[in-house]
């Protein structure tokens, strides 16, 4: 009898173990009747959707509307089987603008939980990142690291990054169309550095800039922009107790004229997924020996390079910059390489929440 | 010279064009306007008899551009230069955007910009050298000719000694003989900077001729001498360079 337990629960267990549940049954046949009455009276097919139209220029691709579509839940042994999950139907996003050409802002905000991270290495051993976060549509909030920033001893040195120099930003603005037709997209931005102590030298930055963007069809943007910089510089050295403390050198004690700068920029979209970017931008650079008003100076930076859309969330930019162009100095030309990821999980996970 | 003239004419005008760009992005030392597309990528492979290497490798970025980064010996510097200037090993990164031929208008040539620049120098004496170029190239297939020709600004630095960039001419001629289908002659004039540590830098051109053979869809191999303006031209290199592509 024990053998024979044995074996029944053998073959139970096996049985068990290698069964697969019966499958449904087949839904029952709709009554024709029924179905008659529910058709509508009205037999025309519903209109063909218009096709989405390419993305314009500047902007990164919409998520898909045409999702994976996930398999049906497996019967449950006994061929019952779980009820259908109340799944939302996927939302689909707008597409989204960038907020940087290569190195100047633009008028264009990222949308409400959007996230966008850029991260950039360039020949000059430059390594450059960012972080961004759309705050409601109306604004954005950003951590980055720059390599922008230079110095040199004096003016005849060879100009070295400071870097990682930290900066945080915050932009606000109104998009583009929003209170008439032909409005650009308008930001005010704010960046400014944490204070960063170098070779004995502690500095700062700070850039209010105010940019307008406009779409000129749907294959090219401009972009037009003023910035106000300043920036300070002071010794870091300990000083003696009864001794003051050493000066500190800033942009704004020379006056406007050495803080506000125009820049601008230009996109263009001539293959569906390749844009080609040109941007003219300021930098930047401490001189520490240098005479008093020449300590801390603003360069023009011209940078051009072309944004591949390698998928919906990743796009690779890559191009040359010339930090120095008001020189023509071509020796400090820098080729860079960059990935962009944008990203709506924020905004999805925000959404599910309500 | 004429007849040279006229011949050359006479082939580049009764030529057709060729139904798609090809790859090479470089005759024997001059760049051509010809772009990667999308997604390919390039890698070079080159040995001179004195035992200099190259190694290249790009990548086509959004059917616009490419991006090429590696490290050959084409420049050559000396700390007192007085005896021949060695070569120096260069990391090196380009970036080429344009159009190809025919993209604007029925016989339009491919056009490039491009910027290369040095970003690593190692094995050498003269204080942080480097090298930087800009050149507008145009190159047109037509039947068994391919012509290249093009303006480079070149500026160097070495030993603290910054030379002002020059504008000098590049000019590159493929021939493809129809009786050897998969074999090239090539010939291009091409400048790079000799990097003098104590008078500061200066240019020098390239004269280099060679053959290619398109082994494999895929694979090409070049065999190529190089004469330099300031060396004897029994001090001429000769090279072997490999090329692949991957689509």
């Amino acid at each position: 009898m024990k053998q024979a337990n044995g074996v029944i629960l053998a073959t139970v267990l096996v049985t068990a173990a290698t069964a697969r549940a019966q499958p449904a049954p087949d839904p029952a046949p709709p009554d024709p009747a029924t179905a008659a009455a529910s058709a509508p009276a009205d037999p025309a097919p519903a209109p063909a959707p218009a096709p989405a139209p390419a993305n314009p220029v500047g902007t990164f691709a919409e998520p898909p509307a045409d999702r994976p579509v996930e398999p049906a839940p497996e019967p449950r042994l006994g061929g019952a089987v779980d009820p259908p999950a109340q799944r939302r139907p996927p939302v689909v996003r707008p597409a989204f603008d960038a907020p940087e050409v290569l190195r100047i802002p633009t008028g264009w905000l990222l949308p409400a939980a959007a996230l966008y991270s850029t991260t950039s290495v360039d020949t000059g051993g430059g390594v450059a990142s960012d972080y961004r976060v759309g705050l409601g549509d109306v604004a954005e909030f950003g951590v980055a690291t720059t390599d922008q920033v230079r110095e040199h001893s004096t003016a005849t040195d060879k100009l070295e990054r400071i870097q990682p120099y930290v900066a945080a930003s915050f932009r606000l603005g109104v998009a583009e169309h929003r209170l008439f037709d032909a409005q650009p997209g308008v930001t005010l931005g704010f960046r400014k550095s944490f204070e960063r102590d170098h070779g004995g030298e502690k500095t700062r930055i700070a850039e209010l800039t105010l940019v307008a963007s406009k779409h000129v069809g749907t294959r090219a943007a401009v972009h037009l922009g003023a910035a106000v910089w300043d920036a300070s510089l002071q010794a870091s050295a300990p000083v003696g107790a009864g001794d003051d403390p050493p000066r500190e050198y800033t942009l704004h004690g020379h006056g406007y004229q050495d803080q506000v700068r125009a820049f601008a920029g230009f996109e263009a979209r001539p293959l569906p997924r390749s844009s080609i970017l040109v941007d003219l931008g300021w930098a930047p650079e401490f001189c520490y020996q240098c005479a008093d008003g020449d300590k801390i100076k603003l360069r023009p930076e011209l940078s051009w390079g072309v944004r591949y859309e390698v998928a919906r969330f990743l796009q690779i930019e890559s191009g040359v910059r010339v930090p120095d162009i008001g020189n023509f100095n071509l020796l400090d030309a820098q080729i860079f390489g960059q990935l962009t990821l944008t990203s709506y999980a924020l905004r999805n996970a925000v959404d599910r929440l309500k | 010279m004429r007849a040279v003239i006229t011949l050359v004419l006479a082939v580049a005008a009764a030529a057709r064009p060729a139904a798609a760009d090809p790859d090479e992005p470089r005759v024997v030392t001059a760049p051509t306007a010809w772009l990667l597309h999308a997604g390919e990528r390039r890698a070079m492979l080159a040995l001179d008899h004195r035992g200099d290497a190259a190694v290249i490798a790009g990548a086509g970025l959004g059917e616009l551009a490419e991006l090429e980064l590696g490290s050959d010996a084409d420049v050559r510097g000396c700390a007192g230069c007085t005896a021949r200037p060695s070569p120096v090993a260069l990391g090196r990164a380009a970036f080429r955007i344009g159009a190809r031929q025919d993209a604007g208008f029925p016989g339009m040539p491919a056009i490039v910009l491009g910027v290369r620049t040095t970003f690593a120098a190692r094995g050498h004496d003269l204080g942080a050298p480097r090298a930087t170029d800009a050149y507008a190239v145009a190159s047109r297939a037509l039947g068994v000719v391919r012509l290249h020709a093009g303006l480079d600004a070149i500026t160097a630095s070495a030993g603290g000694l910054r030379a002002a960039a020059r504008l000098v001419p590049l000019a590159g001629l493929e021939i493809h003989p129809p009786i050897y289908p998969r074999s090239s002659l090539l010939g291009d004039l091409a400048w790079e900077p000799v990097l003098d540590a104590r008078r500061g830098p200066a240019l020098e051109w390239l004269l280099g001729i060679g053959v290619r053979y398109q082994a494999f869809r895929w694979a090409s191999v070049e065999l190529a001498v190089r004469a330099r303006q300031h060396e004897e031209l029994g001090a001429s290199t000769v090279m072997i360079r490999v090329n692949a592509i991957a689509r």
